[in-house]
């Protein structure tokens, strides 16, 4: 029954290696091109932020009176499209929709006051720390009895930062024991809004010096007598009940609502970029472990080669980077180092056994040794990936699709590119033992 | 060293029972019919859902909702304890609410998770969540002062040139008692108030407030107040808060009746006793909800906050957050993922189907490639998904999307193993080995291999756990524990069964 049974297989992996190399650095080049054409991964809100609302309408839509809608409720760049019948839809506002919403000024977090230690100076210092949640701070002010008009605070770092330290210095010329001075802070961030006012007391304690442990009086002499604004708590709440006003006739379901802030889009972007290298150096570590640093370095190698390979594929076919492709990625990074772990088990035996074969011969009986188990592997994993890919439905299919290119260039890789690259450095840099 | 094969086979035997007595809660739990659950009590349904798979949020529907507490507006002791009291907060505001098993916890330093499974009204829940809920009573300046301060507001406006059909005389409708203002001119009224020069005529002991929308007389309309700045009690005098029907203006009007505190009920009398005839304003998150005239001193500390025309649904979420108490600062949502009913389980049926067809696809290829010791792999495989279920239930791990997708790939990798030892004998035999020693010699050599290819992939595995959320985490999981699991069945159950088979004497040889 089986074709392989009684024969090996003879196939040459290592004779043609150049030729795989320059294939492998092709699909690489394809791979980067198309990035770098479309600059970049295609990134989903999981990494930009943004807003995804899957919607049901119980009457049928047309997509452009949806538009319409999305656009009355002020997202000029959203994404629609239909969802498999014309009454589900997608709609897909990505970026930071916080932007325009910045309503609230800087507040003033933190004051210190620091006496000059040299007897005789004659002026103290104010150090102040201001802090925005979405704009950054454009200046600090400051007023108090002692001055006539309202002074600017030099910000000591000027970067735009949404959390900016300010000093200024204040002349001791006419204070006296147990003073008191008012100072009133204030700052405004470049979306012009000014924050509110706070109160800073410092008293001198003792005679022309001040204290370090001034009496720090924290008082709100709020200076915009409105209401203090609220906080936006949802922020798809507007676009939903825009819809609902909208299609007052039709009855609206949300079967999904995706919402990432700005924020914690930055924060899973660095996280994805952590784990993705943590897995790798973790492969690094246990393969040399295990093995030699050299299968370490061709494995970790190969997963390189593998992942960028797998996202070159994902760009080409304008897929979107998301958490789930991550995952896969994670996932296609420990199939392939299986792949690579089982060849180079095979090798280690084999230089035991045949002592007096080339290491070439070695590598590629090896190569032809594990042949049968790649395949079989590599191909019951795929039939249940593409079963995955066709039968999981929308939100798994990017997923499968990720791991099916993954395993086909992993497979390829630790035959193709790992036992040769090993095999051209011992060609190369013979290790002492062997011999 | 190697068992005894009886043992062995009694190990297996006693794993396979307790993971399908563990699975029939599973069972049960998921067909159970509507009737069924109206005849058992809930703790006995809690029992068994409680021992059954648990479907994460993807799956079963549900809000997954990581908010921010905005510490921005405190001081540096206010801010220390915000999140822990918020999370408090949100947890009795979340348990009145009446949802099965919520999550709530702290994430990092000031952020919060919040679980809520199942069919839930999101609006209403965002309703809950979202409010800080400060309650604050203030008296309402005499109506004479405030339309002092509009005039001089207006004739302010006059001196610095401002666009001239903006004058608060045009744009607010004073009916004698009330201020109002019609949508259209809220936001001209908000820009005139922000002027600078507008800003410093406001008493200084007094602020602006707005009113609720309303519908009054077939529009839509909002109220403009002035109160006093300095709050006369607040949120925390509230002991009791009770929704209700029936308001002295309106029989069917809903209302939260209010019971406060010792203290504050003696304050609340003085201050009602002291301003008969005057209004006082009941504002929540610095909106005034109400605006009722004290018409005599009220000694036993009641009092109510009619809502309107509002629902009763509406005054039992008042009533509700009053109880709970104020947040110590707003709440903002920073992350949210919330999936509906429905295609939670069109995700389960595709997720369902995508397993069945791969598996099958596996089992029939894997069974005419190695025939009989194909069919021992499968076996194996039945039985490595039935112990991986039982042992997610068991350790009430959450079932994803992407843990479906977990199984599936767990399919493929488990059969992994039991290929490399096929091959393993398959050449041993080529190798003019007995079918016996092939076998041991098979098992014994790809031991190690199977074994460093597994920890890869469980190092990867771990990994995930650690830096997923929610689906992803239920993936790692997945992936992980079938891993750990395929060990057990790839390896030790296959090798009973050869062991068992080439015990027999008349035994020659076996299709591999």
């Amino acid at each position: 029954m089986s074709f392989l049974k009684t024969k090996l297989p003879e196939v040459p992996f290592t004779k043609n290696r150049k030729y795989t190399y320059i294939l492998s650095l092709i699909l690489i080049l394809i791979g980067l091109i198309s990035m770098f054409v479309k600059g970049g991964l295609e990134s989903g809100i999981d990494f930009t932020g943004g807003i995804v609302l899957q919607v049901h309408f119980d009457k049928e839509v047309h997509i452009d009176q949806l538009r319409t809608a999305v656009k009355d409720a002020g997202y000029e760049n959203a994404m629609i499209q239909k969802y498999g019948t014309s009454s589900d839809f997608l709609i897909k506002i990505q970026g930071d929709y916080e932007k325009d919403k910045d309503t609230i000024g800087p507040v003033i977090t933190e004051f210190v006051t620091y006496p000059n230690p040299t007897a005789g100076e004659k002026s103290v210092a104010l150090k102040v720390r201001v802090r925005d949640d979405k704009s950054a701070i454009k200046n600090i002010f400051l007023r108090s009895d002692i001055y006539s008009s309202v002074q600017e605070v030099s910000a000591i770092d000027k970067y735009d930062m949404l959390d900016e330290y300010g000093t200024i210095t204040v002349s001791v010329e006419n204070f006296t024991k147990d003073t008191i001075i008012d100072f009133y802070i204030f700052a405004t961030d470049y979306s012009d809004n000014v924050g509110n006012e706070k109160k800073i007391q410092i008293q001198i304690s003792k005679d022309k010096k001040i204290d370090s442990s001034v009496i720090t009086e924290w008082a709100d002499s709020t200076l915009t007598k409105t209401e203090a604004k609220a906080t936006v708590f949802s922020p798809s709440e507007k676009l939903i009940n825009n819809l609902k006003e909208f299609f007052s006739e039709n009855n609206i379901r949300i079967d999904k609502e995706e919402v990432v802030g700005a924020a914690m889009s930055k924060e899973l972007q660095l996280k994805s970029l952590w784990v993705v290298l943590l897995g790798m150096l973790a492969i690094l570590v246990y393969v040399w472990f295990r093995f030699t640093f050299r299968f370490g370095v061709a494995s970790v190698l190969a997963i390189f080669h593998d992942v960028i390979i797998t996202l070159g594929f994902l760009s080409l076919t304008g897929r979107e980077m998301s958490i789930p492709i991550i995952a896969a990625l994670l996932t296609l990074i420990g199939y392939s180092i299986n792949d690579s772990i089982i060849v180079s088990d095979r090798i280690r035996e084999n230089i035991k056994l045949m002592r007096k074969d080339s290491y070439e011969h070695i590598v590629n009986r090896s190569l032809n040794q594990v042949l049968g188990r790649t395949l079989i592997t590599s191909g019951t994993t795929l039939i249940v990936l593409i079963s995955l890919f066709i039968f999981g439905g929308t939100v798994i299919n990017n997923f499968a699709f990720t791991l099916i290119m993954g395993i086909i260039v992993g497979t390829y890789s630790s035959d193709f590119i790992v036992a040769p690259l090993v095999l051209d450095w011992e060609l190369k840099y013979p290790t002492k033992k062997r011999g | 060293m190697k068992l005894d094969i009886k043992w062995r086979v009694l190990i297996v035997a006693l794993v396979l029972v307790l993971s399908i007595y563990q699975l029939y809660f599973t069972y049960k739990y998921y067909t159970l019919s509507n009737e069924d659950k109206v005849k058992m009590k809930p703790e006995e349904i809690s029992r068994l859902k409680d021992r059954s798979i648990h479907l994460g949020l993807d799956l079963q529907g549900g809000m997954n909702l990581i908010l921010e507490v905005d510490k921005t507006q405190l001081s540096k002791e206010e801010a220390g304890g915000a999140v822990d009291r918020a999370l408090e907060i949100l947890r009795n505001r979340i348990d009145q609410f009446g949802v099965s098993e919520p999550v709530i916890e702290k994430q990092g330093s000031n952020r919060i998770n919040i679980q809520l499974p199942g069919v839930v009204d999101r609006e209403r829940a965002k309703m809950l969540l979202g409010k800080t809920a400060q309650l604050e009573f203030r008296v309402v300046a005499e109506n004479d002062i405030f339309q002092k301060l509009i005039e001089n507001i207006d004739k302010c406006l006059d001196d610095i040139k401002y666009e001239e059909t903006s004058r608060l005389g045009i744009l607010i409708d004073y009916n004698g008692s009330d201020f109002i203002v019609y949508p259209e001119n809220i936001q001209i009224i908000k820009d005139i108030i922000a002027i600078d020069e507008v800003n410093k005529l406001i008493p200084a002991d007094y602020i602006i407030m707005w009113g609720r929308e309303k519908e009054r007389e077939g529009t839509t309309n909002t109220i403009l107040y002035l109160v006093e700045k300095n709050p006369v009690l607040k949120g925390d005098a509230i002991l009791e808060a009770i929704p209700g029907i029936g308001t002295s203006d309106n029989p069917y009007g809903v209302k939260v009746q209010l019971t406060m505190n010792k203290t504050a009920k003696n304050k609340w009398a003085s201050i009602t006793g002291s301003n008969i005839g005057r209004r006082i304003a009941f504002s929540l998150d610095s909106i005034i909800v109400s605006a009722p005239v004290v018409r005599e001193r009220i000694p036993s500390g009641n009092t109510e906050i009619s809502m309107g025309n509002g629902t009763i649904n509406d005054a039992k979420d008042l009533a509700i957050i009053l109880k709970a108490g104020a947040l110590p600062a707003p709440v903002r949502i920073v992350e949210e993922r919330s999936v509906g009913p429905s295609l939670g389980s069109d995700s389960i049926n595709q997720g369902v189907k995508s397993i069945l067809y791969g598996a099958i696809l596996v089992f029939v290829f894997i069974a005419i490639y190695y025939m009989m010791s194909g069919l021992i792999a499968d076996f194996a495989m039945i039985l490595n998904l039935t112990i991986l279920l039982a042992t997610l239930s068991l350790f009430k791990a959450t079932l994803t999307l992407p843990g479906i997708a977990g199984l599936v790939l767990v399919i493929g990798t488990a059969i992994d193993a039991n290929v490399l030892i096929f091959e393993r004998i398959k050449e041993e035999i080529a190798s003019g080995k007995t079918m016996k020693t092939a076998i041991s010699t098979g098992y014994a050599k790809s031991f190690t291999t199977i074994l460093d290819a597994n920890l890869t992939s469980l190092v990867t595995a771990i990994i995930l756990y650690w830096f997923g959320t929610g689906p992803i985490k239920g993936f790692a999981i997945t992936l992980g524990l079938g891993l750990i699991v395929s060990f057990f069945t790839a390896i030790f159950v296959t090798r009973i069964i050869f062991d068992l088979l080439t015990s027999n004497k008349n035994f020659k040889r076996l299709s591999i």
